[in-house]
């Protein structure tokens, strides 16, 4: 079966700075005021899981259908050159869910 | 057109406590809100858009909530009283009911699990039901033929 889903490992400050612009992208927060409210995008930092590599980076898969054309070049391109966000295989991403064995 | 399972409510359901998927999504739009359209109100939410499954309405696949089978949830609060009797998935390759013991607090659920509970396999979820006493094998049958009747799959797939 064809991968849905793309996996990212990212550091705190540049995951929230994507964050952020992915809600200034969509429109995010609408429906406030209403029971149908979107409040973001993507889940805060905080609520992420921790990569098992005491690097302190947070894991994130995300729907392959969910990214538009421009936000690899836009937001993602620019962070993964840098280094601040790794694009990882689902078997990379399942390995840094796991506890590391002793 | 918009995803709207409202006329799933069945007479004969009338006093489940969290019942069909209602909400106002066009074809691929992820979904915030699912009304109980019980009395009870007890209506489910995800209010990110990664979390939330996404609406079919189309005449193709038919009208359901697709999970994505990693981390698309919704939430509901349930206060009081506790549910101790029948849950009932109606999804897209099988219908699923079961004994439940739900204690007041917030619970998730998707296609195929409600409070870490699984339930088939399914990631199309058509309606969850549940309700606050245990349900005789008469009615899962009527209701099943009935959510069969929009969309729902009668028998698990293997």
């Amino acid at each position: 079966m064809a991968e849905t889903h793309r996996y990212f490992k990212c550091e705190a400050a540049t995951y929230t700075q994507l964050a952020a612009a992915v809600d200034q992208s969509r429109g995010y927060p609408h429906g406030v005021g209403t029971r149908a409210v979107t409040l973001r995008g993507l889940p805060p930092f905080d609520e992420l899981e921790l990569a098992n590599d005491n690097s302190g980076r947070g894991l994130i898969a995300i729907d392959k259908w969910r990214f538009t054309p421009s936000d690899d070049e836009e937001m993602l391109a620019p962070a993964i050159q840098a280094g601040l966000i790794e694009e990882l295989t689902k078997e990379e991403f399942e390995q840094f869910t796991f506890p590391l064995t002793p | 057109m918009a995803l709207n399972l409202s006329d799933l409510t069945s007479p004969s359901t009338s006093d489940d406590v969290l019942s069909d998927i209602y909400t106002t999504a066009d074809q691929g739009d992820g979904i915030a809100l699912m009304i109980d359209l019980s009395d009870n109100e007890i209506d489910a939410t995800q209010s990110t858009a990664l979390y939330q499954p996404v609406a079919y309405v189309n005449s193709v696949d038919g009208t359901f909530a697709r999970f994505d089978g990693i981390d698309d949830r919704m939430s509901f609060t349930l206060a009081s009283p506790i549910i101790n009797g029948t849950v009932f998935f109606a999804t897209k390759n099988g219908c699923h009911s079961a004994a439940i013991n739900l204690v007041a607090g917030t619970h998730d659920f998707t296609a195929n699990e409600l409070s870490s509970v699984s339930y088939g396999s399914s990631n199309d979820l058509v309606a969850l039901y549940l309700f606050d006493y245990a349900v005789p094998e008469a009615q899962i049958s009527q209701l099943t033929s009935y959510v069969v009747s929009k969309g729902a799959a009668e028998n698990s797939s293997p």
